[in-house]
């Protein structure tokens, strides 16, 4: 990641009190004609001038990377990382106090430390996303007076890919607006063979679990019953989102809902799909679901009204 | 040096005591600024061991000392400074009198005092700017060369605490927490700021007219400063020679010329008052005034003289407080570059009228003759009154039998220059200087020339006494002449019937010059640094840099010019073509991978990728497949896979980069290997395009991954 160094240092309060005490050298010199305050004032503007150029040189040479963990939540914080490297070989970098702004105007600060000639280091900080959505590191900048104090640099990150996806802000579904139409149950996977229901009953064949053995149907009849059992079947959620409606803070707290029933079922370890008008995401459980789901539920627009007008408001429709 | 470090909340590394407590490069830049401070008499013993003594105790609150501890008390500060503050409007009206320096330096010092042991620890630098401004008042009293050594190690020590300071300030109130900062390369920073500062000090024009230092020289007498005053008293002008400020500089026109033996022969002296000399009444009556007109020569002899100018000064001023124009020689005419008016007075010599001397002027004398003009000696010549009468029996016992002037003056030179020469009078008995330096004390040439004086006097022959400067360095570079304080002389005049007046210096030259030694070298060696710093840097002025420039640009194109004249007749051109050839081929060579690193690649885009990345988009870009602004990883994977008919190659490409890029991972030598294999399928893919790229990469998946 480029590191772009403002070209001239601006002025500080101190660098000010060194222009004067310059400029009273000066005068010092004319009026007494005393050559060493010429050269006081020589020297002074030349560490002046030495310290431009050696931060110049250590900051350009500097590489920084800024790291953004590529999902959060809204909410919760988010780790930024800056790795910086000091690639000059033998003047020190100093400490910075790094200023992140976001594409939304959040801000966070993050100081690495003082590198000597040739180290490398990494800081972090917290950023809390206020929105869902594409979270961008739009500015990452620190300002240093390294090394006399005289003059201020402005060091920016440049060409910054961080990008995050920030997931809405799971919230617990209302009861009410779960619906039970059993009937438009999807089954996407088979039930496992383990389990206490009561499936299928056969003679008993040797090499079949003993412990299986229906005892009360044996009793009842002469032969030995043996009675395969089944798990129930896994619970399948579909998510329905909504997308009618104007953006605002209604759409977001369905968007909301829906994330937080999904991550709920998920967490329960059923099956969850998500269906909008614009998607379908099939039923599936784990992790990798999750990321799917939330990661549309992060981009998820409202839809233009001509398409959103023939849908219903129910946002949720579970199913077994 | 390489590591890696994780900084988190916590830091880790060596913290001071208290955070308001100074480091040891301010501790460093404090204690140089008060040495050269006391070095340069700008402030007293007291003033710098209360300096010291506070330098300590902030040294202690570093290490947490129970006496720093003792005295950490600001309110201790607060009453001090309220007791101090009478004291110093008091030391400052007192001191307004005669220098203001050395009571502001001692203001200075309590503020050190009071910075150093109470300072607050988020204004860091003011330590080391209090130094600075001791450092400034100590210029102000000083021209010595030594001077330079504090003022390095200032910017050294000064340039760390300054470094040490901004290496940590990012972590705010909490730089005490900060990992203790490495600042070794910091040296390399005050060497650059040493070099430019000097060669800022010559670029920048030096336009000073020095009027205050002129107008606080006119209110001392200027006998103290030159020792070319209306008199001279014995001892004057050996104070004068321990100075190492330049009077003058001089360009000759004739490189013959030796200046060690130059006798810059300024103003003669006939009256002996017992313990001086002065010009005396019947001298100012016979003197004339003429007037220089802007650039013309003008005669300055009697309108019956006939001598010629054989020699050829031009001579420039920098003490303008002299109240005699130093010239080589006896003068024939003299030229100004404005108008002004001079006086000659009757003993030859040349001096400024009510307006001050001319800054610099030009002076014909004559050459190779030594003497002075041939003016009637008047009868103060023979005066002896006040003399002590151990003189008088040594000028007795002097050659008793010889009548003839010039052989009675050779052997008074011959019998002083057996006696002891130094610049140290302490032997001298006041009450009978001249007496006691016969008996035997070391003296210098005030002495030598005086005791003579008076001995040919004693005997009949008239003598006086002249002041001047004897020798002269000769700048490296430039070739021109330059004469300090130190070369202050004074020597004898006798005139001799048939040569009018005729010099002998009695002074033994052998024990002026330095003998032989172990340290002959150092010395010599120092006084070419103060010789250079006297005219370099205390002397430079806007004329000199305007020579140094001219002379430096004559030479940068007699060298260009010889240089070019040697390529063209000596040095054939393939002895430059090829190896100037090979020299771009190895420049080119060593940056290739800088130079064909964008090669084909949209601008901008391959800084910071990794380089099997940098090749796919290279392998794209060949294919018209770009990286657009603003496509994420998978949008240009899915576009490109489609575009070289490998997606899964690509897809797997796109997500080491990912790996590197945002994973913070570097790719291991299996995933280096696999890059290259892939890259290498879709190269051949693109030149193979009727076989399918994702069954051949497929084919060169590697076994065991999916």
């Amino acid at each position: 990641m480029r590191l772009e160094v403002s070209p001239l240092p601006r002025s500080t309060p101190l660098g000010r009190w060194a222009t004067l005490l310059a400029v009273g050298l000066l005068f010092a010199g004319i009026n007494t004609g005393n050559n060493l305050f010429y050269l006081v004032f020589a020297l002074l503007a030349a560490s002046e001038l030495a310290g431009v150029l050696a931060a110049g040189r250590v900051l350009r040479r500097a590489r920084a990377t800024a790291t953004l963990a590529a999902r959060g939540q809204v909410g919760s914080p988010l780790r930024v990382t800056i790795a910086l490297s000091n690639r000059c070989r033998r003047l020190p970098l100093p400490a910075l106090r790094w200023r992140l702004t976001t594409s939304r105007d959040e801000t966070t600060e993050i100081v690495t430390p003082p590198l000597a000639a040739g180290e490398r280091a990494s800081a972090y900080g917290r950023l809390t996303p206020s929105r869902r959505g594409a979270l961008r590191l739009t500015r990452i900048e620190a300002r240093t007076d390294f090394p006399l104090g005289l003059g201020r640099r402005i060091v920016r990150l440049r060409d910054i890919p961080a990008l995050a996806l920030i997931a809405p802000r799971p919230l617990q579904a209302s009861p009410l607006a779960l619906s039970h139409e059993r009937g438009q149950a999807v089954r996407t996977t088979e039930r496992d063979e383990r389990g206490d229901d009561p499936h299928e009953a056969r003679p008993y064949r040797p090499g079949d679990d003993a412990r299986q053995i229906d005892w009360k149907a044996t009793a009842r009849s002469n032969t030995v019953i043996w009675r395969q059992r089944r798990s129930p079947p896994p619970r399948s959620l579909e998510v329905c989102l909504d997308r009618s409606g104007p953006p605002g803070p209604a759409f977001e707290a369905r968007v909301s809902r829906a994330a937080g029933a999904a991550i709920a079922a998920l967490r329960r370890g059923g099956l969850v799909a998500l269906r909008s008008d614009e998607t379908l995401l099939p039923a599936a459980a784990g992790a990798s679901q999750k990321r799917r789901i939330l990661d549309y539920l992060a981009l998820v627009e409202p839809a233009p009204k001509s398409s959103a007008a023939s849908r219903g408001g129910q946002n949720e429709r579970t199913s077994r | 040096m390489s590591g890696r470090r994780r900084a988190s909340s916590r830091a880790t590394g060596p913290t001071p005591a208290s955070p308001s407590s100074p480091s040891t490069a301010e501790l460093l830049a404090l204690i140089i600024a008060a040495l050269a401070a006391f070095g340069t008499e700008t402030i007293g013993p007291a003033a710098f061991a209360g300096c010291v003594a506070s330098l300590i105790v902030g040294f202690g609150r570093a290490r947490g000392w129970k006496l720093s501890r003792a005295l950490d008390r600001p309110r201790l500060f607060i009453g001090l400074a309220a007791a101090y503050l009478p004291a110093f409007v008091l030391d400052l009206l007192y001191a307004a009198r005669t220098d203001p320096v050395p009571a502001l330096a001692r203001l200075v010092v309590f503020l050190v005092a009071a910075e150093v042991m109470a300072g607050s620890a988020t204004r860091r630098h003011r330590a080391v700017m209090l130094g600075l401004l001791l450092i400034i008042a100590a210029s102000a009293e000083t021209t010595d060369a030594w001077f330079l050594l504090p003022l390095a190690a200032f910017v050294w020590a000064a340039v760390h605490a300054c470094a040490g300071v901004t290496l940590v300030e990012a972590y705010g109130g909490a730089a005490r927490l900060a990992p203790a900062p490495r600042i070794r390369g910091m040296s390399g920073v005050a060497a650059l700021a040493l070099l430019v500062g000097l060669a800022l000090f010559f670029l920048i024009p030096h336009v000073g007219s020095g009027w205050g230092r002129q107008a606080a020289a006119r209110r001392r007498t200027a006998g103290q400063s030159t020792g070319l005053s209306d008199h001279v008293e014995l001892g004057s002008v050996g104070r004068v020679k321990k100075r190492h400020a330049v009077v003058f500089r001089a360009r000759l026109d004739r490189e013959d010329v030796a200046a060690e033996q130059i006798y810059w022969r300024a103003r003669a002296f006939q009256r002996w008052t017992g313990s001086g000399w002065n010009a005396g009444e019947s001298h100012r009556a016979s003197r004339r005034e003429i007037g220089l007109p802007a650039r013309q020569r003008v005669s300055v002899l009697e309108r019956n003289a006939t001598q010629t100018a054989g020699l050829v000064a031009t001579i420039n001023l920098k003490n303008r407080s002299l109240s005699s124009l130093p010239v080589p020689g006896p003068p024939v005419w003299a030229r100004t570059g404005h108008p002004t008016r001079i006086r000659v007075e009757s003993d030859g010599s040349l001096s400024p009228t009510s307006g001050g001397p001319p800054r610099g002027y030009e002076v014909g004398v004559a050459w190779p003759g030594t003497d002075a003009p041939h003016a009637e000696p008047s009868p103060s010549v023979l005066d002896t009154g006040g003399i002590e009468p151990r003189v008088v029996s040594w000028a007795r016992s002097v050659a008793p039998g010889v009548q003839s002037a010039e052989a009675l003056a050779r052997a008074f030179v011959d019998d002083l220059t057996t006696r002891a020469y130094s610049l140290d009078t302490r032997q001298i008995d006041p009450r009978a200087p001249l007496g006691s330096f016969l008996d035997g004390a070391a003296a210098h040439c005030e002495y030598f020339a005086s005791a003579m004086a008076l001995g040919l006097r004693l005997r009949g022959v008239p003598a006086r006494v002249v002041v001047g400067y004897l020798g002269a360095d000769r700048i490296p570079l430039t070739g021109r002449l330059v004469v300090r304080d130190a070369r202050a002389h004074l020597w004898v005049e006798a005139w001799l019937p048939a040569r009018g007046w005729v010099r002998f210096d009695p002074t033994p030259s052998a024990v002026r010059t330095r003998p032989a030694g172990p340290l002959t070298a150092l010395w010599s060696g120092w006084e070419w640094t103060v010789m250079v710093w006297d005219t370099w840097v205390i002397g430079l002025d806007l004329d000199d840099q305007a020579n140094l420039f001219a002379s430096l640009f004559e030479r940068l194109k007699s060298s260009v010019t010889a240089m070019l004249e040697m390529v063209e007749e000596k040095v054939p051109l393939p002895w430059i073509v090829p190896p100037s050839l090979i020299g771009l081929g190895i420049w080119l060579w060593r940056r290739r991978s800088r130079v064909l690193a964008g090669w084909g690649l949209p601008r901008g885009s391959s800084r910071g990728l990794p380089p099997h990345y940098r090749r796919l988009l290279r392998l794209g870009a060949a294919r018209g497949v770009r990286l657009a602004p603003a496509e994420t990883t998978n949008e240009f994977a899915r576009r490109a896979g489609a575009a070289l008919g490998a997606p899964r190659a690509v897809a797997e490409l796109s997500r080491l980069y990912e790996q590197v890029r945002f994973g913070g991972r570097p790719l291991s030598a299996s995933d280096e290997r696999r890059a290259a294999t892939l890259l290498t399928a879709l190269r051949d893919t693109r030149r193979q395009p009727s076989r399918p790229a994702t069954a051949r990469s497929e084919k060169m998946r590697a076994p065991g991954q999916s």
